[in-house]
Formats: C-alpha cells, sequence, structure tokens
C-alpha cells in the first residue's frame, strides 16, 4: 500500500478512535459527575400506577382467576405502556437508575453491589426490549408483547423499588423527590 | 552513537520520573492495588539505567538488540495492564460481570487483527528486512494499545460500569500516549534512514517527551486520594442484603414464569 493511502487510512482510524472517546467518554462523564436534578430531570415520565398494577399482576399480589391465570393480557399491556415506545421509555430510565445508584455509590462505595445488580437488570430489560423489536420487524409485536413485556415491566418496577430502599437506607437526601419522579 | 545534550536531559527526567512514580505506588500503598502498573513502571526504570550502561560501555549491536528485547517485554506488560485496568474496572464485585466478558474478548481479538492489518499495510522504507520489522511491530504495539484502551472505554460505558479515579487516570495516560505513539510511527513511515535520521531522531524525542509528561501526570494523580468513602452501618447493610434476595427471588420467578 501506498505511504500516502496509508496515512490516509490511519487518519480515519484515529479519528474513528478519537470519536469513540468524546461520545462514550461523555455518557461516562455524565453518569459520574451528574447532580442530583440533572439525573432527576432524565427520568422520563411513565405511568407508575399501571407500572405497579402490570407487575403486581405478575408478581402475584394482583387478582387472578380460579385458574391462576393472569388479570392482564398481551393486548392490554401494550395498550397500558403505549407500546414498544413505552418499553422503549422504560428502558433509557433504567440507565437513570443506574446512574442513581452511582449517585450514592460516591459516599457510599458499598453501594457497589447495587449498582451491579441494577445494571445487570437493566441488561436484561434490555434484552427483552431488543426481542420485541425484532418481533415487530418480523411483524409479530402484539402476539410476542404480553409475554416479553410483562417481565420487562416487572424488572423496571423491582429496579426502581431498590433504588427507592438504597436511598432511604442510606439517608442520602432527596428519597421523596425521588419517590415524586418515579 | 552520541547523545546531545537534550538527549541527556530527556533521559534524566524519564529516569527520575520513573523513580518519583515508583516511590508514589509504594509510599501510597497503590502498588498493592495495581501491581502489573507497578512491575511496568519498575521494568522502565531499570530498563532505562540498563540500555544507558549499554549505550556508553557496549557495542551498538548489544544495545540494540539490548533495546529491542525491552521494548518488546515493556509491550507486552503494557498489554497486562490493560487486563489489569480491565479487571478493575469489569470485575466491581470480585468476578467479572458476566454481560461485559463476551464483548472484552472480542474486543481483544479484534483489537490483534486490525493492528496486524495495519501494521502489514505499512511499507516503511527502510532498507533492511529487520529495520521493517521493527517498524511494522512498533506500529502494531501503538495501534494494539490504543484500540484496547479506547475499547475499554466503549465498552465499560456500554455496560454502565464506573471507573474509580485512579484507574481512570492510569488509563487516560497511557491511551493519550498510545494514540500519539500511532501519529508518530505513522510519520516516520515517510521516512528513511541514511536522508532523515535526524527527523527520525526527533521524532522519538518526542516519544519520549510524551512518555515523561505521562510519568508526571501519573506521580501527580495516584499521590492523591480519591474522594472519602463512608462506610455502610451494619443494619443498613443487613437490610439491603434482604432487599437484594427478596429482588432476586421474584425475578427468579419471572424468569421461569410462563403466560397461561
Amino acid at each position: 500500500m501506498s505511504n500516502l493511502y496509508f496515512t490516509i487510512l490511519v487518519f480515519v482510524f484515529l479519528t474513528i478512535l478519537v470519536a469513540l472517546v468524546v461520545r462514550h467518554g461523555r455518557r461516562a462523564q455524565r453518569a459520574s459527575t451528574a447532580d442530583w436534578d440533572e439525573l432527576l430531570g432524565r427520568l422520563e415520565c411513565v405511568d407508575r400506577e399501571k407500572i405497579a398494577a402490570i407487575a403486581r399482576d405478575a408478581l402475584g399480589n394482583g387478582q387472578t382467576d380460579a385458574q391462576g391465570a393472569l388479570e392482564f393480557d398481551g393486548i392490554s399491556i401494550e395498550t397500558m405502556l403505549g407500546g414498544l415506545e413505552g418499553l422503549e421509555k422504560l428502558q433509557r430510565n433504567c440507565e437513570v437508575l443506574i446512574d442513581l445508584a452511582a449517585y450514592v455509590q460516591r459516599w457510599y462505595p458499598e453501594a457497589v453491589v447495587d449498582a451491579e445488580q441494577l445494571r445487570l437488570n437493566a441488561r436484561e430489560l434490555e434484552w427483552h426490549v431488543g426481542r420485541l423489536r425484532g418481533a415487530a420487524e418480523t411483524g409479530n409485536l402484539h402476539s410476542a408483547f404480553g409475554d416479553y413485556a410483562q417481565r420487562a415491566v416487572v424488572i423496571y418496577y423491582l429496579m426502581t423499588q431498590h433504588v427507592l430502599e438504597l436511598y432511604a437506607r442510606t439517608s442520602v437526601s432527596g428519597v421523596a423527590q425521588l419517590q415524586a419522579a418515579l | 552513537m552520541h547523545l546531545s545534550a537534550f538527549d541527556g536531559f530527556l533521559w534524566g527526567t524519564g529516569v527520575s520520573c520513573q523513580a518519583v512514580l515508583l516511590a508514589v505506588l509504594f509510599f501510597r500503598n497503590r502498588a498493592k492495588e495495581f501491581p502489573i502498573f507497578t512491575a511496568l513502571v519498575g521494568w522502565s526504570f531499570s530498563g532505562a539505567i540498563v540500555l544507558y550502561f549499554l549505550h556508553r560501555y557496549a557495542g551498538p549491536w548489544t544495545y540494540y538488540y539490548g533495546y529491542w528485547i525491552a521494548g518488546t517485554v515493556d509491550m507486552l506488560m503494557q498489554v497486562a495492564v490493560v487486563c489489569e485496568v480491565a479487571s478493575h474496572v469489569f470485575a466491581p464485585l470480585g468476578r467479572w460481570a458476566p454481560d461485559v466478558r463476551h464483548s472484552f474478548i472480542k474486543l481483544a481479538g479484534g483489537s490483534i487483527v486490525f493492528a496486524l492489518v495495519l501494521a502489514m499495510l505499512q511499507s516503511p522504507d527502510r532498507s533492511t528486512f529487520m529495520e521493517t520489522v521493527i517498524a511494522r511491530g512498533t506500529l502494531f504495539s501503538a495501534v494494539l494499545m490504543s484500540e484496547l484502551f479506547v475499547g475499554l472505554v466503549a465498552v465499560s460505558a456500554t455496560a454502565g460500569l464506573p471507573w474509580k479515579t485512579h484507574v481512570a487516570r492510569i488509563t487516560q495516560a497511557l491511551g493519550a500516549y498510545s494514540i500519539l505513539c500511532v501519529m508518530l510511527d505513522t510519520s516516520t513511515t515517510w521516512m528513511a534512514w541514511p536522508h532523515q535520521a535526524h527527523a527520525m531522531h526527533a521524532v522519538s524525542q518526542v516519544r519520549i517527551l510524551a512518555y515523561n509528561i505521562a510519568l508526571i501526570y501519573w506521580s501527580v494523580m495516584l499521590w492523591r486520594n480519591a474522594p472519602a468513602p463512608r462506610e455502610l452501618p451494619d443494619s443498613m447493610r443487613m437490610q439491603i442484603f434482604q432487599l437484594h434476595r427478596q429482588i432476586e427471588y421474584d425475578l427468579g420467578r419471572i424468569r421461569g414464569w410462563r403466560k397461561i
């Protein structure tokens, strides 16, 4: 390869590396330095009553019929959540929940266990949303929605409970604000 | 071979900076936390002294082989430092997070292949086979290191894993140094020993200067303490542990759940 083409290739390679560092570094920087208001401001508005109802239904706290069937079917879950878009909102909120746990971790490094647990839960939720995206592409969204979405909602619901509990236990201020935001 | 006053200055500051950094690593107890990084600094320190004496008292070939043996070991140790950094970032609870292990293996494999391809595409203007191998080997090392460090940042940000202060500082400087080395090694592709010996020598001086700046940066950053943490009281720890168990139980039920 001629030196000119080789130099151009290295230039493109370095540009990609720098772009990756800037893009991902910014995300990491935002997570590690974000203040409380900024974190809460990133939480997208979701209907927490409906989320709690769907989650409790799956966890067995809701009403079930004589055969133990769940109250909500796929269509009603899809309507309650606002379809795939609603689930994607939950996925984005999961990232904020991880950052909220990392916020506590700044003062209590032992909260790393909670942050890691939340991070793994978020990956699990991401996986369910990914399956639904795949189902949407093949035109099977409606048949798959109830199954994957309810699992995703339960994970999200438990994550919110986890973060609220963490804040309440560690006495980091802002629990009431957080409760309102979640 | 003759060393200019500026070469002597670079060598002197380099060895002094390495000695200071080693002192910081041991006196501030960072050596326990970063044993491989400490070994790398120790190796560079002792290597610089041995090479100086080889340069002064041994023949040019002895120095030549000593330089490249030291350089090869240095590169292998830098790869080991990447693994050390990765274990700090990707194993927050003492074992590797299951969702990033696969990504890291893919990153390492892809980085090696790409660095090899880029090194093979280089056509350095060198007169001997050995000089070509050395030029390609140096570029391979710089490309591999820069890919790995950028990859670590990308994988950790994607997975949402935070960086501890000291780990981040070690990575920043080593990553920036590697990227600069890629630029310098690419610039030497255009140069040939007999005609542009001065230019190549200047490039090597820039490289040493950049490494010395990285050494100073590490010394300052590793001397400073990370933000002081607080400890969770036992009662809180127990309550959080119970909460974990409850959540794991609920999630376990949901994972095994089949809709009727």
